[in-house]
């Protein structure tokens, strides 16, 4: 299962990481993972080629090999307000909706993603 | 322009298992007493799987195709009829 967690700070989306294999059909099959790889990357791309941060703004933590993927930002950005990470977080939840065996989300205070 | 890994979250297939690397204990199979050897009666002289050596002149079978001895003398594997033989023959000193 593919696991979601936003990253909160006194109530502040701060960052999303996401690990795990959705199992949903074999490598090269597999539609939601090939669905939630797609979403975060559009959403990371969106972040640094659209809205134009930079890593002064954005940090990006990926592990293809490990199924992992972890982008966090500042406070200031304003990137947790932003209707890229509102599209990101409500396209999410359509899949979890759709895929609840392979897809969970949860929001967890920033320091407790490990 | 970037381009997407859409398998970023896909379990990746393993690596397959070769078919082989099964094994089995070995049977210990083989003759165990050769052309010339003095045996007792009971001996087993070979332990094979099928007969590759037919049981002849005071030799038994056993039911896992084993030859045995069925009196005391001297070992002889030989050919009869284009098969391979093993018979016991008396000892010299108890030939008549």
């Amino acid at each position: 299962m593919i696991s979601v967690r936003f990253l909160q700070q006194k109530n502040v989306i701060l960052g999303i990481s996401v690990r795990g294999h959705a199992q949903h059909g074999s490598y090269g099959n597999d539609v939601v993972c090939a669905a939630v790889s797609a979403l975060l990357q559009a959403f990371e791309l969106g972040l640094r080629d659209v809205m134009r941060f930079t890593d002064a703004t954005v940090a990006t933590e990926r592990n293809d090999a490990e199924g992992y993927m972890r982008i966090c930002w500042s406070q200031e950005s304003g990137i947790g307000d932003s209707v890229l990470f509102q599209t990101l977080t409500r396209s999410l939840e359509s899949v979890r909706r759709g895929y609840p065996k392979n897809l969970c989300i949860e929001e967890v205070f920033f320091n407790e993603d490990l | 322009m970037r381009i997407f890994n859409l398998q970023i979250f896909a379990h990746k297939k393993g690596q397959g298992s070769s078919s082989n690397g099964r094994d089995s204990r070995s049977k210990r199979l083989g003759i165990k007493r050769y052309d010339g050897q003095e045996v007792l009666a009971g001996t087993i002289l070979v332990r094979q799987r099928g007969t590759k050596i037919h049981p002849g002149e005071n030799v038994g079978r056993g039911r896992d195709d084993t030859l045995f001895a069925l009196r005391e003398g001297v070992v002889r594997y030989e050919m009869k009829r284009g098969r391979r033989v093993a018979a016991i023959y008396a000892l010299a000193s108890e030939a008549v």
